[in-house]
């Protein structure tokens, strides 16, 4: 595990400070629940995942664009979301969260640069927070997936896949 | 050959004048030559001992005989003494021959023109101690003298420490030797046991006047023979390995060799032996276009260098690289004998390698398995498909993994995968958990290393079961993956990680790709592996910027604790090295992906071999620079700035690494440091602002090797606009550098400094070694092929074009400095000096400099 002074440092060398972004859309939303938990690592404390959300989410591909080095975390509401989709060009991309979730209160955003396992629930409060002031809203899904129970993480991967590749699709050599 | 000795006519003349009945060494009587009288005459002198008696004839008309004291008496034909010779101190009277000259004649193949006693090579001791192939490296001594010496004993001694006689057939020979004539002429050789020694052999036939025939030797190393030609002193680079569209050469120094001066001999270039096939089969058999005549001038190593193979170097079909050995024949028998010089023959190493065109595809079909092992352990392996008859020919496969980086994929690879399979590696690149974070996905190399070990018997139905070594690994990363396998491995080394199908010491080569640096190096630490780096001029995303510690990717080389090696390329983009990332490539001249993952392939598949295999054929395309040494399937036009350190746990003596000293007076081993240059400043290599441009405020412009509290690295900036000089002492008691190979030292040139921009190109300085009595030896870099290479001119950060500095390792041999009778004494080097400026390199320039230091190889 990382240090908590290695992860002060890491934060401190993150990107420099972002006001919370909105994204464009919430296309589909799709409960999931799985059998088997998991653990969340999108954020430091790794919550278990036991149900949750999966998103399609619309927004500005050059902010979505895969990064190495300091990149936006997409928060819901205050967890980051885990990403799913890792296309350079699609304005779409699939990401799961930990539930429950309410959309209708739960704003989906853009916050600051840095590595989601990095971010402790303060964190994510902080973010949260942020967008709220500034005046990010809520967006209700344009359509809604019947939820999806399933064994495992990786069975949930797999039910995922056709939507990823749907919706933001990877090159293949 | 059989004479009659000068001495010999001298009395035959002389008896002319003589009278009869003298009894002085004087043989003749009246009548002398012309038949004399059957009596008296000569023969009438009777008595004493310088007389001969007068019947002495009677019974030998026509003989030559020699009579008691020694005397040659020519008989004539009625039985009269003709004429009697006093063979005097050179000659020894023979039966039926008369006086024969006594002289021994001692060769040891020394030219006609020798300026040097006979050289002994030094006698190799890696090699063990069979005389069937040490031999080879013995000076053969003949003893001969004329053929109608037939009776008595010739005394050879050996003198001098140092040195040990054998005779031909191998048997060690003691104390003063007693040769009998009848069996001359003999071959004794001369085995060379300390560097330095000097002595000699010397021979007399035993009661012989004549002076003792001698031969002067000393003991010395050989330097080699195989090598580079070069535009300027020390003439030739010895190297270890060639392309196969190179040129080897052959090159004699005189100063090691100036005892075959005006010689002729036979270049061969013959398909590498063991020790054991030399010793059973010294034949000469020539692998190239050759062999070729050549003669031994003597005067200098430029003229006394021959391309020994003109055409393209053929190898073995299949192979990496074939080794060949190198014999100056110099009897002309077609065959190594003692005496000749080689390289190769009989020693570890062979004379030199003829690499393969690394980028083309191995000998081996490949085949291909994706699978999963559950989530985060999706697989995709290449491997020979034949592996099973390869492991039982050459045993079990190193696994080479790939993490891949955020956003990217395991099956981007493919290009790598299949090139390493088809030389028999097994690659195996997984899914790489990269978005969360470098610690989430450190550990998804951790898990998929131990699953695919551990499932062997069930990934590829089985195939690879038992055939993988699972103590050589390598872990390749590219951008936050290779980041992760840094991480992975701290993880390792910190116990926080338990593997269950490998173990920490299994991990034998960390590689990364342009890595991110989240965590900072206390946390992605590749400690004491061999770690090796591959970054991107040209990377759009890991920048390599001043403005974010992240993506300063040498921090995590230079936090490596072990061996090391940069290739930071020009004009390549960050993509590059997969299939089907977005091109983020900014700067001037793109290479593109294609000539990227060309040079990808050709530099893993070199490093691999030699770091994983311990093959040492592909070494020099990791050790030497790559401006002097790269794959000759990489784009010509590639600009790569090269780095390579050896293992700092080896044998090092450090000069000045600036890291425990900041006076910059003093160096790190505490001697004084001079210096003429303009701006001297030591200190971190870390940009201290966010702008490349040049600002004097930041010495320190353009270094991206430190940046935060854990980034320890130290070094040296200057300036020069005219001539001037950095001069570092050596340590007291470390002025002998003749246990050394290396001088090593690191420099960059400083991005948009004025005098940089003035340069516009690659940069050239003088290294010279100065010894006690003042004399120096004077390397030009250009001279040798290398130079710090300009900044890539990109744009950004700033006013200007430049991106960060780019770090380039200079090696030069410290045997180099001695060579061609340079004149240095390389056991008392007082003084290491860098000389800018002038005739000494780049008119004007801005470098930053680090790791002086010598190193053994």
């Amino acid at each position: 595990m990382l240090s908590s002074l290695a992860l002060a440092l890491a934060l401190s060398t993150a990107g420099p400070a972002r006001a919370a972004a909105p994204i464009g859309s919430v296309a589909l939303a799709w409960p999931f629940s799985v059998d088997q938990p998991f653990p969340h690592a999108w954020r430091a404390d790794q919550p278990a995942v036991r149900e949750g959300l999966v998103l399609v989410v619309g927004v500005d591909p050059q902010v979505a664009r895969p990064r190495q080095g300091p990149h936006p975390v997409l928060y819901v509401g205050d967890m980051p979301a885990e990403r799913l989709s890792w296309s350079a060009t699609a304005p779409w991309l699939v990401v799961l969260v930990p539930g429950p979730v309410d959309l209708a209160r739960t704003p989906v955003f853009w916050g600051d640069e840095t590595l989601p396992e990095q971010v402790d629930p303060e964190h994510g409060q902080a973010q949260l927070e942020a967008a709220r002031q500034a005046g990010i809203a809520p967006l209700a899904p344009q359509a809604t997936a019947l939820p999806l129970r399933v064994a495992d993480q990786q069975a949930l991967l797999q039910a995922v896949a056709p939507l990823v590749q749907q919706w933001a699709p990877l090159p293949r050599p | 050959m059989r004479t009659l000795s000068t001495s010999m006519l001298v009395l035959l003349l002389a008896c002319d004048d003589k009278g009869g009945g003298d009894d002085t060494a004087g043989p003749t009587g009246d009548g002398g030559v012309d038949g004399g009288t059957a009596d008296g005459g000569v023969d009438g002198g009777g008595g004493d001992g310088g007389t001969i008696p007068a019947d002495d004839c009677d019974d030998r008309p026509d003989e030559l005989f020699c009579d008691d004291d020694g005397r040659a008496v020519q008989c004539d034909e009625v039985g009269d003494v003709a004429s009697v010779e006093e063979c005097g101190d050179l000659a020894l009277c023979q039966e039926d021959l008369g006086c024969v000259s006594c002289a021994v004649d001692l060769a040891a193949g020394l030219g006609p023109a020798a300026t040097a006693p006979a050289r002994v090579r030094l006698d190799p001791d890696d090699v063990g101690a069979d005389f069937g192939w040490r031999r080879y490296s013995m000076r053969p001594v003949s003893v001969s003298v004329d053929p109608g010496l037939v009776g008595g004993t010739v005394t050879l001694e050996l003198e001098g420490e140092g040195l040990a006689l054998w005779s031909a057939d191998g048997e060690p020979l003691a104390g003063p030797l007693a040769l009998d004539l009848a069996e001359l002429p003999v071959t004794v050789l001369v085995q060379g046991l300390q560097e330095g020694a000097a002595g000699a052999v010397t021979a007399a036939v035993d009661g012989c006047g004549a002076e003792a025939a001698r031969v002067e030797l000393e003991v010395g190393a050989w330097s080699g023979l195989a090598g580079r030609a070069l535009g300027g002193f020390p003439w030739l680079e010895r190297v270890a390995a060639f392309t196969f569209d190179e040129q080897p050469q052959v090159g004699l120094d005189p100063a090691e060799h100036g005892d075959r001066a005006g010689l002729s001999a036979t270049a061969w270039v013959v398909s590498r032996r063991s020790a054991e096939e030399w010793a059973l089969d010294p034949t000469l058999v020539d692998a190239g276009d050759g062999p070729e005549v050549v003669t031994i001038g003597g005067l200098d190593l430029a003229t006394d260098t021959w391309t020994v193979w003109a055409s393209d170097l053929a190898g073995e079909a299949g192979a990496i690289a074939t080794a060949y050995d190198v014999v100056l024949d110099l009897d002309g028998d077609g065959a190594l004998s003692p005496g000749d010089l080689f390289q190769g023959a009989t020693e570890a190493d062979p004379a030199f390698w003829a690499l393969s065109q690394l980028t083309r595809p191995g000998p081996y079909k490949v085949t291909t398995a994706q699978y999963s092992g559950g989530a985060w352990l999706g697989q995709r392996t290449y491997y020979p498909t034949d592996i099973a008859e390869l492991v039982a020919a050459e045993g079990p496969r190193p696994l080479v993994m790939m993490s891949h980086g955020n956003g990217h994929d395991y099956t981007w690879y493919d290009y790598l995968g299949e090139h390493l399979a088809s030389w028999g590696y097994v690659f195996m690149a997984h899914q790489n958990n990269t978005g969360p974070g470098i610690d989430t996905c450190s550990s998804t190399t951790l898990t998929n290393t131990d699953y695919f070990l551990g499932n062997l018997d069930s990934i590829a139905d089985g195939a690879l079961e038992g055939m993988i070594d699972g103590g050589r690994i390598a872990w390749l990363g590219h951008s936050r993956g290779g980041e992760g396998v840094a991480r992975a491995y701290d993880k390792l080394v910190d116990g926080v990680y338990t593997p269950t199908s490998f173990s920490l010491d299994d991990i034998v080569l960390i590689s990364s790709i342009a890595p991110t640096v989240f965590l900072g190096v206390d946390d992605s630490n590749p400690h004491d592996r061999w770690y090796h780096q591959i970054d991107a001029a040209g990377d759009g995303d890991v920048t390599g910027g001043p403005d974010s510690g992240v993506v300063q990717y040498l921090r995590i080389a230079e936090a490596a604790e072990g061996a090391r090696a940069v290739h930071y390329v020009q004009g390549a983009a960050h993509n590059d090295f997969n299939c089907c990332g977005f091109d983020d490539g900014t700067g001037p001249d793109l290479i593109g992906r294609r000539p990227a993952q060309e040079l990808a392939k050709a530099t893993y598949l070199g490093l691999l071999e030699w770091v994983v295999q311990g093959n040492p054929a592909t070494a020099d395309l990791v050790r030497r620079s790559y401006e002097s040494f790269h794959d000759a399937g990489i784009d010509g036009d590639i600009v790569v700035a090269s780095q390579f350190r050896s293992d700092p746990g080896g044998v090092v003596l450090v000069l000045d690494d600036f890291q425990s000293e900041t006076d910059t007076a003093v160096s790190s081993a505490g001697t004084a440091v001079t210096a003429t240059v303009e701006d001297l400043v030591e200190g971190r290599l870390d940009d201290d602002n966010t702008s490349f441009a040049w600002a004097a405020s930041d010495p320190m412009n353009g270094m991206t090797l430190a940046e935060d509290r854990d980034d320890l690295s130290q070094g040296a900036v200057f300036g020069w606009s005219g001539e001037a000089a950095w001069r570092v002492e050596l340590p007291a008691g470390s002025e002998d550098l003749r246990g050394w190979t290396w001088l090593s030292l690191r420099a960059a040139q400083g991005t948009r400094h004025p005098f940089t921009v003035e340069t516009a190109g690659p940069l050239t300085f003088s290294v010279v070694l100065i010894d006690a009595l003042g004399a120096e030896s004077v390397i030009r870099l250009d001279d040798v092929g290398l130079s710090l290479t300009q900044p890539y001119q990109r744009t950004g950060y700033g006013a200007g074009a430049g991106w960060a500095n780019e770090w380039n390792t200079i090696r030069l041999r410290l045997a180099d400095f001695a060579s061609a009778g340079r004149g240095i004494d390389l056991s008392q080097v007082v003084a290491v000096e860098l000389r800018f400026g002038g005739k000494w390199g780049s008119t004007q320039g801005r470098i930053g400099l680090d790791d002086l230091v010598l190193t053994q190889e």
